[in-house]
């Protein structure tokens, strides 16, 4: 009767023995955790040279006038150019965004696509002409003019500003000019330079780096 | 002898069970083995040389990109936090790591004058 009793209770026993029986898994996972330390600037530059290029005047310079003009015109083009110092900017900075801005004091009288173009050779505020002009790399960016009259042109020049900060390529600044020149009907923007009294409206360069 | 032996086995039977039928309650039961071990974590690489990256709008930072990721980190998971001296500004993700890049959106919009630190998490792969 003892063995049975005893086979008893073990049946019991084994089947909740079963039931609370459960298995434990360890998983494995890979985790990495960093604090990156960064700080993030803001420096809103003006322009240390700017003039203009006409070529219907290919000699003549206008560098201390307080306008600049973009205008398509057969044989009688003109180019805007504008020029930052970004020394003050660290080396190893990395931009996160670089905004050209313009006041364009008078509008075309139909809207043009105009385009900044990174230059590719020295010049000089009060020694550039149309005959001298440097060349210029192709479109960094584009914007329309509309028509509107004392509004403020801004194109981004992101990766142009990140190699003159870098050093990777030499600052020389932007060519400013209309993407189709030579139009039979003369088209022309006027905008104010560094010369212009009201600082808000002188061309201006924002930069915002992180480093 | 026979009905005293089936008495006897029910008697029994019944004390177990009883208790059994008490201890009864909605709650876990728990295992009679316990299995313990270590597991080592690790990560998938050195993060120390990730590099953050902002979109910016508005003077905020909208999302963070980052680059340079060891590629032995590609398909794990990525979170950030934009944070001002240890305190979250906006965080963001998962998402998930291909290239060695990996760009997170952000929320709140986080100024961009208020961050110190991108803090970073990946899982996996």
């Amino acid at each position: 009767m003892v063995v049975v009793v005893a086979a008893v209770v073990a049946a019991v026993l084994g089947v909740a023995s079963v039931a609370l029986a459960t298995s434990l898994t360890v998983t494995s996972q890979r985790l990495g955790a960093v604090a990156l330390p960064v700080t993030i600037s803001t420096t809103s530059l003006v322009s240390v040279a700017d003039t203009g290029a006409n070529q219907a005047s290919p000699t003549t310079n206008t560098g201390t006038a307080t306008t600049m003009l973009v205008e398509s015109a057969t044989s009688a083009n003109q180019r805007s150019f504008v020029r930052f110092d970004l020394s003050a900017i660290p080396t190893t900075a990395r931009v996160q965004s670089a905004t050209l801005q313009l006041t364009m004091s008078t509008a075309p009288t139909a809207t043009r696509t105009y385009e900044v173009d990174k230059v590719s050779a020295a010049w000089t505020e009060t020694a550039l002409t149309w005959s001298n002009m440097p060349a210029a790399a192709a479109a960094t960016a584009t914007v329309a003019s509309g028509t509107t009259s004392g509004v403020n042109l801004t194109w981004n020049v992101t990766s142009d500003a990140q190699t003159f900060v870098a050093n990777s390529a030499t600052n020389f600044g932007w060519q400013i000019k209309d993407t189709s020149e030579s139009s039979t009907t003369a088209r022309t923007a006027t905008f104010r330079t560094r010369e212009w009294t009201t600082a808000a409206q002188r061309p201006t360069l924002t930069v915002i780096y992180a480093n | 002898m026979a009905t005293r032996l089936i008495a006897c086995i029910l008697t029994v039977a019944a004390l177990v069970l009883v208790p059994a039928s008490v201890d009864a309650r909605p709650m876990s039961p728990s295992s009679k083995a316990l299995a313990a071990g270590t597991a080592a974590v690790t990560s998938c690489g050195t993060l120390t040389g990730v590099v953050a990256n902002f979109t910016i709008s508005s003077n905020t930072v909208t999302a963070v990109k980052l680059s340079n990721i060891p590629t032995t980190c590609n398909s794990g998971s990525v979170k950030v936090a934009v944070t001002n001296a240890g305190v979250s500004l906006a965080t963001g993700g998962p998402v998930t790591v291909a290239a060695g890049a990996a760009t997170v959106p952000v929320s709140p919009a986080a100024a961009i004058a208020s961050v110190t630190h991108v803090r970073l998490v990946i899982t996996g792969p």
